[in-house]
């Protein structure tokens, strides 16, 4: 079994690398060089943290959900100005929505494809951007790099667990929106896109940013410049769906992507 | 506009358009409201009055015309300054409560509070005091359907004071009371323009003249003249009637 800086470097026989989880958060640009040194497909291990803590924490919140809508606790603002019949249709909507299917089943598909979707879109742009920057990397790598980014997001469910269960009640401000208080135009569009940015997701873009220089063997500054117009790019792309359906019906979006 | 106006209404028209054809709410009405007053508006079925006082609330806009209320034009408004808006200014009481159903009292009137940062327990500090000041503190923890009709409007009422709002804005606060409950309810609503609230009630009943700083006619969509509306309307009949009797 090799070892480079007290990194095991070997294979095993699965394509699982657990030992790699905690690594990346104490030596990033080690683990990252690992990561991406291995000619392999090595994205399944971070994914599937991702959907594990992703599942546990629907699991955690659907009693919260449960109780909070049988409380009224999620009315929105200005029902008090609802007629009464309009309060009673969703009163009966809200309960619609405390069945096992929508507090568990639905929000847990959510969670699985999300985390494949904007994976998939993430290493595809990425590589494409990489690509016509003049680097010739491989998108194997682009996948690699983009799903061991994400081990920041297993941190940020892990905060939302207990903060949930030593709360009881749900994360109803996701990220930097709570900065713009819009719920119309352009101010819509500002606060469902601050929702997407917390010191989380700023962890992920610098894992991005650091191997992405080493995936593309471009200059260091001009890997970070395409890199960054990417992770810009999968950014509008998540927030036009949450925006759109707020438009469209005056409700708020599960969020389709995960990240 | 001079300070001492709550409110101020310029060629405000409201029409809906019904299928093919539309129906006109109201047809150019002019107004001017002090603040500090009791602003009783009369008219009957139809006649656009629930409409203004909707207008005037932020709940709705006009199809033209100019509102002004406290100092603020509200007619160009988009709904989140409408909603900061009615916040702060407006206390809103109607005809059939809109009270939470599942909540108990003082949820209810709490309720407001939860979207203006407020603590939880400022919140219940706050809406017991009101609930008291309201005459219900021994039914705070009752639910809408545990109270009678007076006193779910009185708990609306808390509920509309809640934000200390200077305009209080009543669509037939007695219209689902019966009498003697429909009274306390308009005497409580006098006791908070003695107390300093500008208060502005759409009505029927004629017994709240008597509490009315000042009284605007409605009828077809456009104020009339107390002399145009008697004629008009059976209020007219009723008072020829006494008169003669």
């Amino acid at each position: 079994m090799d070892t480079t800086n007290g990194l095991t470097l070997s294979r095993p026989k699965n394509r699982l690398r657990f030992d790699w989880l905690l690594q990346l958060f104490f030596k990033p640009k080690e683990t990252l060089k690992a990561i991406l040194d291995e000619p392999k497909p090595n994205w399944q291990t971070p994914l599937l943290s991702l959907a594990v803590i992703g599942i546990i924490e629907v699991v955690v919140a659907g009693p919260i959900k449960k109780l909070a809508i049988q409380m009224g606790t999620n009315l929105p603002p200005g029902f008090q100005y609802y007629s009464p019949d309009q309060q009673q249709q969703f009163m009966q909507a809200q309960a619609s929505q405390t069945s096992p299917l929508f507090l568990y089943v639905f929000p847990i598909l959510g969670v699985m494809l999300g985390i494949l979707i904007t994976w998939f879109l993430l290493r595809s742009l990425l590589h494409l951007s990489l690509t016509l920057a003049g680097s010739r990397g491989k998108s194997l790598l682009s996948g690699n790099l983009t799903a061991w980014s994400t081990m920041p997001l297993i941190l940020r469910s892990i905060v939302r667990i207990i903060a949930m269960l030593a709360t009881k009640s749900a994360i109803s401000v996701k990220g930097l929106s709570a900065l713009v208080n819009g719920s119309t135009g352009l101010g819509q569009f500002a606060s469902t896109f601050l929702a997407l940015i917390d010191i989380f997701f700023i962890w992920q873009v610098i894992l991005i940013l650091i191997g992405s220089g080493k995936i593309s063997n471009l200059p260091r500054l001009k890997a970070w410049g395409v890199s960054a117009v990417a992770i810009l790019i999968l950014l509008l792309l998540e927030t036009l769906p949450g925006f759109l359906g707020a438009k469209l019906s005056g409700l708020s979006f599960t969020n389709m992507f995960f990240f | 506009m001079p300070e001492n106006f709550a409110i101020e209404i310029e060629a405000l028209r409201k029409v809906y358009p019904m299928g093919d054809t539309e129906v006109v709410a109201l047809d150019g009405v002019n107004l001017q409201i002090e603040k500090g007053s009791f602003t009783v508006v009369m008219g009957p079925s139809g006649s656009g009055k629930s409409t203004l006082l909707y207008l005037v609330g932020g709940l709705d806009w006009p199809t033209s015309g100019l509102i002004r209320v406290w100092g603020e034009q509200i007619d160009k408004l988009d709904e989140n300054s409408l909603a900061g808006f009615r916040r702060t200014k407006v206390g809103f009481i109607f005809q059939s409560f809109n009270l939470v159903s599942s909540m108990p009292a003082d949820e209810n009137v709490a309720f407001p509070l939860r979207f203006s940062g407020t603590r939880p327990n400022a919140r219940m500090l706050r809406s017991h005091a009101l609930l008291n000041q309201v005459g219900l503190a021994d039914r705070a923890l009752h639910k809408p359907t545990e109270l009678s009709g007076g006193q779910q409007q009185r708990v609306a009422i808390a509920r509309a004071l809640v934000h200390d709002p200077p305009l209080i804005l009543a669509d037939e606060p007695t219209g689902n009371l019966d009498s003697t409950s429909g009274f306390s309810i308009m005497q409580l609503l006098s006791d908070l323009h003695k107390a300093g609230k500008t208060v502005m009630v759409v009505t029927h009943d004629a017994r709240m003249l008597q509490f009315a700083s000042n009284t605007i006619y409605l009828l077809d969509g456009k104020t009339v003249s107390a002399e145009e509306y008697r004629n008009a309307t059976e209020l007219g009949r009723l008072e020829k009637q006494a008169q003669e009797g």
